[in-house]
């Protein structure tokens, strides 16, 4: 089964490399799918079917957390697994993204190991 | 800077190019770094501080161009041989000021409340006198393209 992915991620560079780390860890990609802040991203889920967001937290005109919250609140996307992938690392932070329900939780820099693990583990259960 | 903080800072510098971009720079001693008086560029400078908290943490890295040229291209690795934009080396100059505070406040301050502001990028020439005049803590770097420079203000 194939997934579509979804990067949020404000920098550009950023989005490359994890789409590189993803597709050189074996996991299935339907589609590649990227947005530079949470507005762009729901206007990508609103357009078209994502199987997993990895989102980054700090982004100008809407972050990480509010998108996460706003994917909350609606019943087509609510329940669409979301990985953070940021270089904000306070305890508030990981428990706030934690408390909304978010899949795992990767600190920036990361080594590539560490997404390939998290997706296995998120497509092992989705199986 | 007391050696606490700039072992900290050393590391976290060393573990972001290292993790992320595969390459290795090196701290140059502080004994090294007073004879180096001259630091013409062109540089891309990056800065980013934090907020929501009492206190200032401001960090300015100075990137050789060439050096933010080739981590760039690394990443990017543009199928169409089509070299790197300017937009692109400020980007790629944001995300590294971005990743190294965020490690420093991981490491430093993990309970805090603090947020990262939005990182800024330019390109620059000459930065001897921004060094000198600064008085901010720095660290040289060694690279393959020359000396970058990472300044740190704590207060």
């Amino acid at each position: 089964m194939a997934f579509n992915v979804l990067i949020v991620d404000d920098s550009m560079a950023m989005r490359s490399v994890i789409r590189k780390v993803i597709s050189i860890s074996g996991f299935d990609v339907g589609t590649f799918f990227e947005a530079g802040n949470g507005i762009e991203a729901l206007e990508v889920l609103n357009e078209q079917w994502i199987d997993l967001v990895l989102s980054d937290i700090n982004m100008p005109e809407m972050d990480g957390l509010t998108f996460v919250k706003k994917m909350r609140e609606n019943e087509i996307y609510k329940n669409i697994p979301v990985v953070m992938i940021t270089t904000e690392g306070s305890q508030a932070c990981i428990d706030e993204a934690m408390s909304l329900g978010v899949k795992g939780y990767i600190q920036k820099p990361f080594m590539p190991e560490v997404i390939k693990e998290k997706l296995e583990e998120i497509m092992e259960k989705t199986r | 800077m007391n050696p606490t903080d700039r072992n900290v800072l050393t590391a976290v510098v060393q573990e972001v190019f290292e993790t992320m971009f595969f390459t290795f720079v090196d701290p140059i001693g502080e004994d090294e770094m007073s004879q180096i008086t001259s630091l013409p560029g062109p540089y891309f400078h990056g800065q980013i501080g934090v907020k929501g908290e009492n206190g200032r943490k401001v960090l300015d890295i100075f990137i050789p161009d060439e050096m933010a040229n080739s981590l760039t291209e690394t990443i990017l690795r543009k199928e169409d041989n089509k070299s790197v934009s300017k937009e692109e080396l400020i980007d790629t100059t944001k995300e590294i000021a971005n990743m190294a505070l965020g490690n420093i406040l991981n490491k430093t301050n993990k309970e805090g409340t603090q947020r990262l502001t939005t990182p800024t990028a330019e390109l620059v020439g000459d930065i001897s006198p921004f060094i000198k005049d600064s008085g901010m803590e720095h660290i040289y770097f060694e690279t393959d393209w020359g000396i970058m420079v990472v300044l740190f203000a704590c207060g």
